[in-house]
């Protein structure tokens, strides 16, 4: 079974095709690279995945579920959960309260429920999850700080740890590694991977080359809204058409 | 107690259930000027079912804010589509449109209002305020109050964790019009004589200003505005015709001083901490 399918997929605001009859599959739970220039594409297939923006044509195949036009908030219920490109979290919350918001409707007895029995039997199982992720993630000294006195990348990783929390099981990060030096880079990664190694398909879209070519099992390259290439690293690092992507065409 | 301190007291509680409607909704970071379309609403409709009915005042009082109630939802279904200033203007024209229908509807007596209203006792006031705040305080701390925060901070990102935003909206649309029709049918049977006027743009802008006034992070603000700004006008009344302009004044320096209104929640936790030491 497939995990996503996108089928024809596209997308075009007046008449700016910005993605364009994009076929792909995604099977196995490894680490996918969505690369691309500037204005491929590639934040714009977040949004439309993810409900934000309604495809033109095509449809998306969540474990053989159509979701083509599902709403976000369904979407991210059944299963995909994201990051954003511009930080967005919830600042006038804590650390902590930013997870816990996030596993509401993991809970059994969420709803109006919750308003006479927020002591739930699995409410234990969800501070349990909740403590390993703001730990996995470095943040458990800082849990009670408010969200936005955190440093930049502690900001990203508290991102991270609020998709996880409804326990996704795909997970689209959008440039995750902006503005990290390499150390930090290489130390988001370490624990990234703890978070694909429980059980999760991650699509990582990403400026860092370094990044994507050594830690992505299987890529997707976009131009113009459409899938010019896919393959392993080392498959499309003799790509022509990649190569033309990023660096230009050849003079004869 | 006297006749004088009642009266003012349950003004006071009107005021604090008013500040209440407003806030419920302010929580998810939306902004409604027509919470005295509610409040006509639970007014009218309680006077009409204990004046023409024979209820009694307390059952009347709930069928009015369930009827307002509903009201509010089947306003924010479409309502709530808007954003910002949109928002803000479509709930104004809301609460005109109720005020222009009760002048223009005979059952309750059209422009000339109702007269004969009267049972709501100071302390019908009392457990109505203490109630609801129980029933904000128990939101507060649950997962909708959760969502309500999400939804105020980041919409997008909101949606994104799962919350259906459009649904959550739409409830706190409900809730604050039920606490603005209990509001109104206490208000209606302590003043006696009702009139469409009553429920003029002022009082919703008045409810909206205790919670921004008292601060709109939790429901204790809304209360504190609602209590202060009920009292001040009293206190200053041995200034006679200059007490308004003092009150005015008293908001400007406010606004000034603490621009998040008076209590926060960083306060509040830190109250907390203290108190526990």
């Amino acid at each position: 079974m497939s995990a996503l399918e996108l089928i024809d997929l596209s997308k075009s605001f007046g008449g700016v095709q910005a993605i364009d009859s994009i076929n792909l599959t995604i099977d196995e739970e490894s680490v996918y690279g969505l690369i691309g220039p500037n204005g491929a594409g590639k934040t714009t297939l977040f949004n439309v995945l993810t409900g934000f923006l309604e495809p033109s044509r095509g449809s998306i195949q969540f474990f053989e579920q159509d979701i083509t036009s599902f709403q976000p908030y369904e979407i991210a219920r059944l299963g995909i959960a994201r990051t954003y490109q511009n930080i967005r979290l919830f600042g006038n919350m804590t650390v902590r309260e930013n997870v816990a918001t996030a596993q509401n409707y993991r809970a059994s007895f969420g709803g109006l429920k919750s308003l006479f029995w927020s002591r739930g039997k699995d409410e234990a199982d969800l501070n349990n999850n909740l403590v390993y992720l703001l730990d996995l993630m470095g943040l458990w000294e800082k849990r009670d700080l408010v969200s936005t006195d955190l440093s930049y990348g502690e900001q990203r990783r508290l991102e991270i740890a609020r998709a996880c929390a409804m326990k996704p099981r795909l997970l689209l990060l959008d440039e995750p590694a902006a503005g990290m030096n390499e150390v930090e880079t290489e130390e988001l990664w370490v624990r990234v991977d703890e978070l694909r190694r429980n059980g999760l398909h991650v699509i990582l879209v990403e400026h860092d080359m370094k990044l994507v070519m050594e830690r992505c099992d299987h890529i997707f390259v976009l131009n113009f809204g459409k899938l010019i290439a896919q393959g392993t690293p080392a498959e499309l690092r003799e790509n022509k058409d990649v190569i033309e992507a990023y660096l230009g065409k050849e003079k004869d | 107690m006297s006749m004088y301190m009642e009266g003012i007291l349950t003004q006071m509680g009107v005021n604090i259930l008013m500040a209440y409607s407003a806030y419920i909704i302010l929580a998810t970071g939306q902004l409604s000027l027509g919470n005295a379309g509610f409040m006509a609403i639970g007014a009218f409709c309680s006077g009409y079912f204990t004046v023409r009915l024979g209820m009694p005042l307390p059952i009347a009082l709930i069928i009015a804010a369930f009827t307002s109630s509903a009201v509010g939802i089947a306003l924010g279904i479409p309502v709530l589509r808007l954003h910002g200033f949109f928002l803000v203007l479509g709930t104004l024209g809301f609460g005109e449109t109720v005020r222009a229908f009760f002048i223009n509807f005979e059952p309750t007596g059209g422009a000339y209002g109702m007269r004969g209203l009267f049972g709501t006792t100071f302390e019908m006031v009392l457990i109505t305020v203490f109630v609801v705040t129980v029933g904000l305080w128990a939101i507060e701390k649950s997962r909708i109050g959760r969502a309500f925060d999400a939804i105020a901070s980041d919409e997008y990102a909101a949606q994104g964790i799962g919350i259906n935003i459009r649904a959550i909206k739409v409830m706190a649309f409900g809730i604050g019009a039920f606490i603005a029709g209990l509001a109104g049918g206490l208000s209606a049977h302590h003043l006696l004589y009702i009139e469409p006027g009553n429920f003029s743009f002022l009082v919703s802008a008045m409810a909206v200003l205790f919670v921004i006034l008292g601060g709109m992070q939790t429901f204790w603000g809304a209360m504190l505005g609602a209590i202060i700004f009920s009292l001040l006008p009293e206190m200053l009344r041995f200034m006679d015709e200059w007490r308004l302009s003092v009150y005015g004044a008293a908001l400007i320096i406010l606004m000034i001083l603490r621009p998040n209104g008076l209590l926060s929640r960083i306060f509040l936790r830190g109250l907390v901490v203290r108190l526990k030491r």
